[in-house]
């Protein structure tokens, strides 16, 4: 596994994190954006914040993809708030302007393939925004649920409160959502 | 060389590689602790941990297009911080208070319209260690506006929080009893 701290100062350490993580957070954008142009633009900030960020990871708080994705889920909710605009503007990897017309036409794949995903959150919709966080990470993101609380910045007994809790609202609603198999173990 | 993907590793190998050197040398010195994360109105918190190094707490640069790039390591010296602010041409009001207090102002001045407001923040939130603000000095200058960056904690936990802009008259800051929850550290 990659050494954290290093990716931040060696071109080969990242190399390596960035191969070992760039299908998930692929799927992770796809899961909650519609737009290859701008699928590829977020791909590019959650890289480039695990960079900056790079220096304050320590293992004993949590498992690198816990760590990644809450970069991912800060840089795509930065997205989605009022200040998108100077975001923006203030990209320093444009990852638009690397699209080809097949990237474009694989990026969009993707997206179509997680359009059940997308749906399935746009239904979490009604729930408290601390449940409906917990239930995406875990039921859709494939997170543990020790990872997914590593995400939030809450404990664990607290994630599975919430867990709970969000089931218990969406069987209400007549929507189940799978358990995956790290949820069922751990 | 010829995917998406492959192109956009090449560039970030790039960014990794010009970083400068002080930063791609810094190691970690202490332990960090406790991260949480909660958004209010334009606003974002990060948690950190005071670390004992002689690495500065913060930094402001002013950009070649004119904003200026906050980006705060720990929540340390904010008088030292204000000032650099308003040097940069960003009236601000910095205040790190203890654990579970936060500002009380009277009068407590007005938030700004949603529509007009420029205030990117990064890195905010879980794990996202280092608070990078991107903020216009016009925004503020001409429109009688001051940045309101107010933290709370001790200990081994630091909360900041970029509170939103606000125009109107605005007291001091009185330090009183925080309704934010206290922060556990995690294990």
């Amino acid at each position: 596994m990659t050494e954290i701290a290093e990716i931040g100062r060696d071109p080969d350490a990242f190399e390596a994190f960035y191969t070992e993580h760039i299908e998930r957070i692929q799927r992770f954008v796809a899961r909650r954006v519609d737009d290859p142009y701008l699928a590829a633009d977020l791909t590019a900030d959650v890289f480039l914040a695990a960079i900056d960020a790079a220096g304050g990871y320590r293992a004993n708080l949590g498992t690198p993809i816990g760590w990644l994705y809450g970069i991912a889920r800060n840089v795509v909710s930065a997205e989605k708030r009022r200040h998108a605009r100077e975001l923006r503007a203030n990209r320093r990897i444009s990852g638009r302007r690397l699209l080809t017309a097949d990237d474009v036409t694989r990026l969009e794949e993707r997206i179509d393939a997680e359009a059940s995903a997308r749906a399935l959150l746009r239904a979490m919709d009604e729930l408290p925004p601390g449940e409906r966080a917990a239930l995406e990470l875990v039921a859709l993101d494939g997170l543990s649920p020790q990872d997914a609380a590593q995400v939030l910045g809450i404990r664990l007994p607290t994630m599975r409160v919430r867990l709970h809790r969000a089931r218990g609202r969406l069987r209400s609603q007549s929507l189940h959502l799978v358990p995956t198999p790290t949820e069922m173990t751990s | 060389m010829n995917t998406f993907e492959d192109k956009l590793l090449a560039e970030l190998r790039t960014v990794v590689a010009e970083r400068p050197v002080d930063i791609r040398r810094k190691r970690p010195k202490r332990v960090l602790v406790g991260i949480a994360a909660c958004l209010t109105l334009a606003a974002g918190t990060a948690v950190a941990v005071p670390m004992l190094s002689g690495d500065p707490a913060y930094a402001v640069v002013t950009q070649p297009d004119g904003s200026v790039r906050v980006t705060i390591y720990r929540a340390e010296g904010d008088k030292g911080l204000q000032k650099r602010l308003r040097a940069a041409g960003v009236p601000a009001e910095v205040d790190f208070l203890a654990k579970g207090k936060t500002c009380r102002r009277t009068p407590a001045g007005k938030p700004p319209g949603d529509a007009d407001s420029r205030l990117t923040v990064l890195h905010e939130g879980p794990n996202g260690q280092v608070t990078v603000l991107v903020l216009w000095p016009n925004d503020y200058r001409s429109r009688g506006r001051t940045l309101l960056l107010e933290g709370e904690g001790s200990g081994e936990q630091w909360l900041t929080k970029v509170s939103t802009l606000k125009t109107g008259t605005f007291g001091r800051c009185t330090p009183v009893d925080s309704p934010w929850l206290p922060l556990k550290p995690q294990r």
